[in-house]
């Protein structure tokens, strides 16, 4: 197993009170595994992936939980060695390419800063493997757009600089972070078709996070689905998608609208919003917007169930089909 | 190459031309011992040795660089390529007339202060015939007169550029440099390393900087080098303070948060990823600072504590022309003119990086 979170707590330490933005999330990702970690805007899937990278920015913190990469656990090693994993070993992709890229050099310059520091390259070396990277992220003309600073490319290139410098030191699990959110509908088609392949190429694991489902659909192995810091059901996708557990799960899937639906049919959100982190519902904290809840589901939160073959579901009237 | 390039690949050329036939008088001045002398002698030849090969350097990479015309898809951008936003801003600097009319203006001064040497037709300390040559007003053979020992006051005028000078942009370049990475470090770690950090640039930020000059300069030897370290060091915690606030915003950007995400350590995401986005207003402030450091120095040297005569600097020289105000008139207005120009150019200067350096247009696609 090459990841494995168990019962990872974050907490953001507000004058309000406390917010407890992920809550007791528990999930592995296997070699080579594509794996969607999908929600609502709010939900936690951001400080999840931050706080693989113990990247959770103050005055969040990790309260409790274990992050095993490669069977050591994160949240113990020295500062040292969590540097070399960020990087190295695990890359990230953040959803603003323009703002990802250091404004004042060149993109050439920061692929070649990773590789001196992750690989251990001469300036040399890393200036002509740069070149070779942008070239393999899909860029025209890399020995020149290596010499681009980030204002003078297009979302998608700055996208695929932003994958270029989180890639080429090869690492074992890539974080993408909403990595298409930012783009024009072409423009992520060819995103997630380079992830996909460097995916194949270089032999590594991916979590992707997303509110796009049918991102999640073309992509991914396994689907975590996730609401208010708490995962609500996984499994994999084709599963998932042909038959939810889970009636939040259920009511993501309809509110996708789809190109063949008939027009002037209602599009079909899900009741209500999501609720403030702070002040949440006791019980299931999705029961307020549920039309299967009853009174049950408006004392406590419902225990995680195994659901037939590598499904998980934290609902009481999910129910195996 | 662009005719600016030529231009300053010209002046270059005449520098190390002079430097190269009259060597015999630079050597004479490098081989003085006497620290006053190492910094006003070497100073103002390591600066343009040292802006020389900046120059060249950059003119060799963008020879190197220099969009090769293809047809492709994107030709209009490909053209923009590599041209940091900095290099963006010294463009638009170059197209304001009054900026760069006070950088030549420095220029001017700069190149005076370094020629002294072979542009003084008289020694600037030797006191030859006092009575005969006392006081004598402006003419031909002494453009600014004599002072009250007969002194060439152009000559002294010159060499004073190279103290004055010296002194304030070596003593801003300390100030900066320290403020710089003091304020960021602040910044960068927060929490208690900011406030322990910040609390020390307030208690010295309480204390009148020209009265703890004062008194440095009296516990200290005054030379040279104690001055500029007097000054540097008194001086440093208005940068630090607003490079703080800068590095404050910075650090929320996401890619400093990629920065930590690809592992950098603390170091080179300082140094290498906040410093250069937050020096635009290093550079506004650094150059209003060198105005005012000449004006410090004059001050403390008109003060009779700062450049001991002989060593000239126009504020030891506009102090003895106050003591002869009603018989020689020309002593104090001449290095209180240079005073006045030069802090007025290196003002109108910043003003200029300020507007060059805006950040509202900084990232502007290119012009």
């Amino acid at each position: 197993m090459l990841l494995r979170v168990e019962d990872l707590a974050a907490t953001f330490f507000l004058d309000e009170g406390e917010l407890r933005a992920v809550d007791g999330v528990t999930f592995e990702i296997g070699e080579g595994e594509t794996v969607a970690l999908v929600g609502e805007s709010g939900c936690g899937k951001t400080i999840v992936a931050l706080s693989i990278l113990d990247l959770v920015p103050s005055p969040g913190r990790i309260v409790g939980g274990r992050i095993l990469f490669r069977g050591t656990d994160l949240r113990r090693v020295t500062p040292e060695t969590l540097r070399r994993v960020r990087g190295g070993e695990i890359g990230m992709v953040f959803q603003e390419p323009g703002a990802a890229l250091n404004p004042v050099f060149p993109i050439g310059r920061q692929i070649c800063e990773v590789l001196e520091l992750h690989r251990g390259m001469t300036r040399h070396e890393a200036d002509g493997e740069a070149i070779r990277v942008l070239g393999g992220v899909g860029i025209p003309d890399p020995e020149k757009r290596a010499k681009a600073y980030s204002f003078e490319l297009s979302g998608g290139m700055r996208q695929r600089a932003v994958i270029a410098i989180a890639t080429c030191t090869r690492p074992r699990l890539l974080i993408a972070d909403e990595p298409t959110t930012a783009l024009d509908v072409t423009v992520q088609a060819d995103i997630l078709d380079l992830l996909r392949d460097l995916q194949e190429d270089y032999r590594m694991a991916t979590l992707l996070i997303t509110h796009d489902l049918g991102v999640v659909a073309e992509t991914a192995d396994r689907t975590l689905v996730m609401y208010t810091g708490k995962l609500f059901e996984t499994g994999p996708t084709d599963r998932i998608f042909d038959d939810p557990y889970h009636p939040y799960t259920n009511g993501l899937l309809r509110a996708v609208p789809s190109l063949g639906s008939g027009r002037g049919e209602p599009l079909r959100g899900i009741p209500g919003s999501v609720p403030d982190l702070l002040r949440l519902p006791a019980g299931c904290t999705f029961h307020p917007r549920c039309e299967l809840a009853d009174a049950e589901c408006a004392v406590r939160f419902p225990p995680t169930r195994t659901m037939g073959p590598a499904r998980e579901c934290a609902c009481y009237k999910a129910t195996a089909t | 190459m662009r005719r600016r390039t030529l231009h300053l690949l010209g002046l270059a050329a005449v520098m190390v031309a002079v430097l190269a036939l009259r060597w015999d008088v630079f050597r004479e001045q490098w081989s003085t011992p006497a620290p006053d002398a190492w910094i006003a002698t070497r100073f103002v030849l390591i600066v343009p040795l040292a802006c020389g090969l900046l120059i060249l350097r950059d003119a060799i990479r963008r020879r190197r660089s220099a969009p090769s015309p293809d047809a492709g898809g994107e030709t209009a951008r490909a053209e923009g390529h590599g041209r940091s936003p900095y290099r963006v801003a010294m463009r638009r600097f170059a197209e304001n007339g009054l900026a760069m009319g006070a950088l030549y203006v420095i220029a001017a001064l700069c190149l005076l202060a370094i020629l002294a040497p072979l542009l003084a037709s008289f020694d600037p300390t030797a006191i030859e015939d006092p009575v005969a040559t006392r006081h004598l007003p402006p003419s031909v053979g002494h453009p600014f007169g004599t002072d009250e020992y007969g002194r060439d006051w152009l000559s002294r005028a010159l060499y004073g550029a190279r103290v004055s000078l010296s002194v304030a942009i070596l003593a801003v370049i300390v100030a900066v440099t320290f403020g710089t990475i003091y304020g960021s470090v602040a910044g960068y770690f927060g929490g208690f390393v900011d406030n322990a950090l910040m609390r020390i640039v307030d208690v010295i930020m309480a204390f009148p900087t020209f009265f703890l000059m004062l008194m440095l300069v009296g516990v200290f030897e005054a030379n040279l080098l104690a001055l500029v370290l007097i000054l540097g060091l008194t001086s440093w915690t208005g940068t630090a303070r607003f490079i703080r606030g800068e590095i404050l915003s910075l650090k929320e950007r996401e890619f400093i948060e990629a920065a930590r995400a690809m592992g950098l350590p603390h170091r080179l995401i300082i140094f290498r990823h906040l410093i250069p986005n937050a020096l635009a207003p290093v550079l506004v402030s650094a150059a209003l600072m060198v105005g005012g450091m000449i004006g410090a120095e004059a001050g403390l040297s008109f003060l009779g504590i700062g450049i001991r005569p002989p060593t000239p600097s126009w504020g030891n020289m506009v102090s003895q022309g106050r003591e002869a105000i009603f018989v020689a008139w020309w002593v104090a207005l001449f290095p209180g003119l240079l005073l006045s120009i030069t802090i007025l150019s290196f003002n109108l200067l910043a003003d200029g990086l300020r507007d060059a350096l805006d950040p509202k247009t900084l990232m502007r696609k290119y012009v």
